[in-house]
């Protein structure tokens, strides 16, 4: 059987118990659960935090209960794939490649213990959180939304945000640059209503598998990032015509309209502001199936929940398309404060004095969301973003070493940006390459440094409080 | 900085951001129902019937209130 959520938050309770908190007593799925998140986030601590006893839309306790900050922690996602942060981004890569998907009897099939059908579907028994005091409602923000080519066969997956409109009614966003709606328009084409499937808890290898951006037979590349085909089974709606991951925990079916828009948002969108309101299409609920004790999972928009999730890949891909014209990159950040998408941190062992600006146009030019670049040596780690800072500070002078392009494509979500026309810069904050006209850094010898344990010299007591 | 579009909501009168798209579609369609994310009425800028063609529709209070760009 296919590792899964569950299977994922068993191995962090036993292996990694720091990283989960449970709480019982009741919450409302109200804003309570996002307030919790956010005041645990007040404390630099980025736990799975799982709600026992939640309060959903009918006003009654949930069965299930939810899981949120799934994917707030870089250690995190490293861990399921077997890896170290530092070497994410690789793994990332080296796991995009298909592996084709197997179909599995039903009965073998853990989504397909409670089924519900037309009208005995009712969403509000599910946790539905609303997270943002503007937001238009409660929204679904971790369907892996999956929609096929009617040409080719091949699912796109895509996470994204659903607004809950009614009982068996939902409004789904998604943008007109991106795969799902090249497939909507090829339905509308063809005058026909798009079959869906809400994807909705899995193992976070399924979720970044999900999340790569090829124009292919995504469920493949789900497998390739899980390291064995993902089991499909028969969805309740259109049997073997559309199938469903067999251990997610919940799988909505609906049929999107390509003819009936209707009002969707305001919502807080991954740069912390609020989208504003605008039309998107309307579907109708068909069947919901789930685990019987099914995690509902929430993903919290504009959080490291949510912001760190695609930043490997968006990381690897940038790395490779550097590395084209400057070899000597070494890693790739995107931190959160830059909302995993306008800021990257990119370190370089440098052979001359123009590549850092080539990396600052080089990286600019390969993603339109991106928007700021800092180029640090190989002695700066560029996870920590004091050390990013230092560099600035001391290796960077704004008359030479800061680039500005006006003019340039950014995202309309950036409030500062001038709709889709922004101004892009980066700062080169390395040394010259000829150290000798540079002080040396600070450092302990590292013959100390290596034979020196705290522990050694602090009681256990004083160790705890550090 | 960009513009942005505002409707302010007829039951509570709080202001919100609107899409450009949206706003254009408010130019020719004022009838379009809109949902206040405050008080969660539904409402239309030009006091005509419901021209919503989703499922649930209710009919909308009518704003006289332009929109508004800053």
């Amino acid at each position: 059987m296919n590792p899964c959520m569950r299977s994922y938050i068993e191995h962090l309770e036993r292996d990694m118990p720091s990283h989960v908190i449970r709480v019982k007593k009741e919450v409302s799925a109200e804003f309570e659960i996002p307030a919790i998140l956010q005041l645990v986030e007040a404390r630099k601590k980025q736990p799975v935090i799982i709600f026992e006893k939640v309060r959903n839309l009918n006003g009654t306790i949930s069965e299930l209960p939810v899981v949120i900050n799934l994917f707030g922690s870089r250690e995190r996602l490293a861990d399921s794939l077997g890896t170290t942060v530092a070497k994410l981004p690789f793994e990332c890569l080296a796991r995009e490649k298909p592996v084709p998907p197997v179909v599995i009897d039903r009965a073998k099939a853990t989504v397909k213990q409670v089924v519900q059908k037309g009208d005995a579907v009712d969403l509000y028994q599910l946790p539905i959180v609303s997270h943002h005091e503007m937001d238009l409602g409660p929204y679904l923000t971790s369907p892996s939304v999956w929609v096929k080519d009617p040409e080719t066969g091949w699912t796109n997956c895509a996470i994204l945000r659903v607004y809950v409109a009614g009982p068996r009614h939902l409004v789904v966003n998604f943008n007109a640059a991106r795969h799902t709606n090249y497939y909507f328009n090829k339905y509308k084409a063809l005058k026909r209503n798009v079959p869906i499937i809400l994807v909705m808890g899995h193992h976070p290898a399924f979720y970044m598998g999900a999340q790569t951006k090829l124009l292919t037979d995504e469920p493949e590349i789900i497998g390739g990032f899980m390291g064995e085909p993902l089991e499909l089974t028969a969805s309740e709606t259109w049997g073997d015509k559309m199938l469903v991951p067999a251990q997610a925990e919940i799988v909505i079916e609906a049929e999107m309209s390509t003819s009936e828009v209707e009002i969707e948002a305001p919502f807080g969108e991954y740069t912390q502001y609020y989208g504003g309101q605008r039309l998107n299409p309307t579907c109708k609920v068909t069947a919901v199936t789930r685990r019987k004790d099914a995690y509902y999972l929430d993903i919290m928009p504009g959080h490291a929940d949510h912001l760190l999730l695609d930043a490997p890949m968006i990381e690897a891909y940038l790395f490779n398309r550097i590395k084209a014209v400057v070899p000597g990159v070494t890693a790739v950040s995107m931190p959160v404060s830059g909302t995993a998408r306008l800021h990257a941190y990119v370190q370089v062992k440098k052979s001359n004095d123009g590549e850092p600006k080539t990396v600052i146009a080089t990286a600019l030019s390969s993603d339109y969301r991106l928007k700021h670049v800092i180029v640090v040596d190989e002695d700066v780690d560029i996870f920590d973003e004091e050390q990013v800072l230092w560099a600035i500070a001391t290796r960077s002078q704004w008359d030479k070493d800061i680039v500005t392009i006006p003019g340039m494509m950014g995202t309309r979500l950036d409030p500062s940006a001038n709709d889709i026309v922004t101004t892009k810069g980066g700062i080169d904050a390395t040394q010259p390459v000829d150290r000798r006209s540079f002080p040396k850094r600070i450092t302990i010898p590292e013959s100390v440094m290596s034979r020196i344990k705290l522990e050694d010299y602090l009681a256990p007591d004083v160790l705890k409080q550090l | 900085m960009a513009k942005v579009n505002y409707v302010a909501c007829p039951s509570c009168h709080k202001e919100y951001y609107i899409d450009r798209i949206l706003s254009d579609v408010l130019e020719t369609n004022p009838n379009q129902i809109l949902k206040c994310p405050y008080c969660k009425q539904e409402f239309n800028l030009g006091g005509g019937g419901d021209t919503k063609s989703g499922h649930d529709s209710k009919s909308g209070a009518a704003s006289t209130a332009p929109i508004m760009r800053r």
